[in-house]
């Protein structure tokens, strides 16, 4: 991928908080770990070493052979840099919004930015959808402008509050409060990805399937979740 | 239904492709990692409300059973499968729609052998779960922990030192299986446990899908000779049922009414394992495992990881959480790779992107929640405890047959997951709206008829607790 330099944003310099700022693997960690985590230390029954013949000071270089090998401190150190660089870059995209990935306590929707260069893969290809909480004016005009469809096309602007990255890339962005610009409900056969021209021989596009003698089913009216 | 012939290839070939999530639709080795990990590996998950108790609002108790353990040869002693002593195994309950664990209940397990001077598992007669021939016994300790919305956490242990059913070996090891193995069914705090092995209660046609997609002995509607492939193997079974009053928010027992139970009536229930950070091996001494836990694995849907995650991101899926789902997957959910597969390879007829149906599914289909309440879209087994169990005339293919008491309102033993996913990724559950069809909600056809040709289970299900079959026996068993 490229650097977020090359990205349609405006970097404004990472937060003053450095401290603040996460690895990758510390923050999996935090995701991981439900019972009370020891970081970086064993607990002290096993430090020891007692139980298996191990003396302290041997168990100590061992443990600093792990510690080592394991390379946390480096990506640590390169994570802090990505996201330095994350933090704060004001953004502006144009995307899906779907009302299906979107919360309504939080009004914090999955964003499918069209542009492929703001974030290394983007959700289309399978990639992390950005999440943008939206401020309240903004939610509600977002309601308005979708008119009840299940999806909607939107330009939205903001600022990255948070960044999950790992040395190389982000691996998550939070935007907020995020401001609406445009928004319209999806056309029907609006294309989800911009992707770049294909030759004329590969398939592109689906239009909606259209058969009929369809069976009656049984299922239950149970309604699409709409704007 | 008489179909020609043109039309009958045309289900052919959607049965065949579209049994291919089906393949994977439970997650029994689907990702690269946990393959090598096997007794951290999730299986399936299921929730629903005990058929074999009160209905909401009498008493309700909720009966979750996590698998672990693929593909268990019945046969494949002396040491049989168990639960492993150094993985952390858990059952977590969102109850409040956001997606993150309220209640966890945590289980680790200890293994003890006897008699170390024989190579035999028992040294004869296993009579009862107790009995001193059973060389090698497990025990697990369940703790319940209870997290607030500061984060606190209180912890207690529900079951101590609970017994493990044993394996099942032959006639003279287990002259009576089903009762021994009844009485790993323990009764605590008023809560029930059992771990121990049981039937693999999950059934596919696996065997023809992995021949690349070799599925040419039954037709796209089911018909024709289907082989169940997991039939004949045991899985390890976590199973547990608590008062749905100690799951609620609010201590509540929901009832179904016009709010649908309201916004404490739906639960989001999923599975994990973790092992230690770090292991230690030394030349003479067992491992060593110290550190924080890290976890390995994940289920909720019998969906996500193997349908909708590609290849490079399942490793990582399995470490992730529910709650940074919407980001992590919701790009794979709305235009799962095999539509596009489906239509650049064969030209068959599957909804464009977005798929908001697939959206449906992992945020609990509208309809099965009170609109009161804003479920985080997860992957996450969701379970509405105001809906009655079904106790007659329950439908294997749950909601989408109308029987709202199965998949994905939570998920039954009987529920036949793999043609209801087959059918939901076909797009068959689509909105007419989307399709332009015209009809109900889930006219898509023949989207909407898709299956595998396996609807049963080879052994049958416990009506009671713990539900899934008596395992088979390795003496009489041979694949």
């Amino acid at each position: 991928m490229g650097s977020p330099a090359h990205f349609t944003l405006i970097l404004a310099g990472c937060g003053l908080f450095m401290t603040a700022c996460r690895s990758d693997e510390s923050a999996r960690e935090s995701q991981a770990a439900s019972p009370p985590s020891v970081v970086a230390s064993a607990p002290a029954t096993e430090r020891t070493g007692a139980a298996s013949g191990l003396g302290p000071d041997a168990f100590a270089a061992e443990w600093s052979q792990v510690l080592a090998t394991t390379g946390d401190e480096a990506r640590a150190t390169a994570s802090v840099e990505m996201e330095r660089r994350w933090r704060d870059a004001h953004l502006k995209w144009t995307g899906y919004v779907l009302a299906g990935l979107c919360v309504e306590p939080s009004r914090t929707c999955a964003f499918m930015p069209w542009d492929r260069t703001v974030v290394a893969t983007p959700p289309q290809l399978g990639g992390f959808a950005p999440l943008v909480t939206f401020d309240d004016t903004s939610y509600g005009l977002l309601k308005i402008g979708c008119r009840g469809q299940v999806g909607c096309v939107a330009t939205i602007e903001g600022r990255v509050r948070t960044a999950e990255v790992d040395p190389e890339r982000p691996l998550k962005l939070d935007l907020g409060p995020v401001r609406l610009v445009t928004t319209r409900p999806a056309a029907a056969n609006e294309p989800f990805f911009r992707a770049p021209p294909v030759p004329a021989s590969k398939p592109v596009g689906r239009g909606p399937t259209v058969r009929t003698g369809a069976p009656s089913s049984v299922v239950p009216t149970l309604p699409p979740r709409v704007f | 239904m008489i179909l020609n012939a043109s039309t009958r290839d045309t289900l052919v070939a959607l049965g065949l492709l579209l049994a291919a999530p089906a393949a994977l639709a439970s997650s029994h080795r689907e990702a690269p990692l946990i393959t090598e990990d096997p007794t951290a590996d999730s299986t399936d998950l299921y929730a629903f409300i005990s058929p074999d108790g009160p209905d909401p609002g009498q008493g309700a108790r909720l009966a979750i059973l996590a698998n672990y353990i693929p593909f268990q040869e019945p046969a494949g002693g002396p040491n049989y499968f168990k639960f492993s002593d150094s993985v952390l195994y858990e059952v977590k309950i969102d109850n409040t729609g956001d997606a993150v664990e309220d209640i966890v209940y945590q289980f680790r397990f200890t293994t003890q052998t006897e008699a170390g001077a024989t190579f035999l598992y028992n040294v004869g007669a296993i009579d009862r779960i107790d009995s001193p021939n059973l060389n090698v016994k497990q025990r697990y300790t369940v703790t319940r922990v209870d997290i607030a919305a500061d984060g606190t956490r209180t912890e207690s242990v529900v079951g101590r030192d609970l017994l493990t059913a044993p394996a099942r070996i032959g006639p003279r090891s287990n002259p009576n299986y089903p009762a021994v193995a009844g009485q790993a069914v323990h009764s605590a705090n008023a809560h029930r446990f059992f771990a121990g092995p049981r039937d693999e209660g999950f059934f596919i046609d696996i065997n023809a899908i992995f021949d690349l997609v070799n599925i040419t002995r039954v037709d796209g509607l089911g018909n024709g000779n289907a082989v169940d492939g997991t039939a004949g193997f045991n899985v390890s079974t976590l199973a547990l049922e608590i008062p749905v009053t100690e799951l609620t928010a609010d201590g509540s027992e929901p009832v179904l009414g016009a709010n649908l139970g309201g916004p404490n009536a739906p639960l989001g229930i999923w599975t994990t394992a973790s092992r230690r950070k770090h292991r230690v091996i030394r030349q003479h001494e067992d491992p060593r495992d110290f550190g924080p836990w890290v976890q390995v694995s994940r289920l909720g849907l019998p969906l996500i990881n193997e349908v909708v995650v590609p290849l490079e991101f399942k490793d990582e899926f399995n470490r992730t959480a529910p709650r940074d789902d919407l980001s992590n997957i919701a790009g794979y959910v709305v235009d799962p790779e095999l539509s596009r597969i489906l239509n650049a390879l064969y030209g068959v007829e599957v909804p464009p992107p977005p798929r908001t149906d697939m959206v449906a599914v992992i945020s609990f289909l509208p309809g099965l929640a009170t609109s009161r309440v804003d479920l985080q879209p997860a992957d996450l087994l969701r379970v509405n405890v105001a809906i009655p169990p079904t106790r007659a005339n329950s439908n294997r293919l749950g909601v989408i047959g109308g029987d709202l008491g199965g998949f994905p309102n939570g998920r039954r033993p009987g529920d036949d997951v793999v043609d209801i996913l087959e059918r939901v990724v076909g797009g068959g559950i689509l909105s007419a709206q989307r399709t332009g069809q015209g009809g109900a909600f889930g006219a898509l056809f023949p989207n909407n008829a898709l299956n595998d040709g396996v609807d049963t289970n080879d052994v049958p299900y416990l009506v009671n607790f713990p539900y899934l079959g008596v395992p088979h026996e390795g003496f009489t068993h041979a694949h």
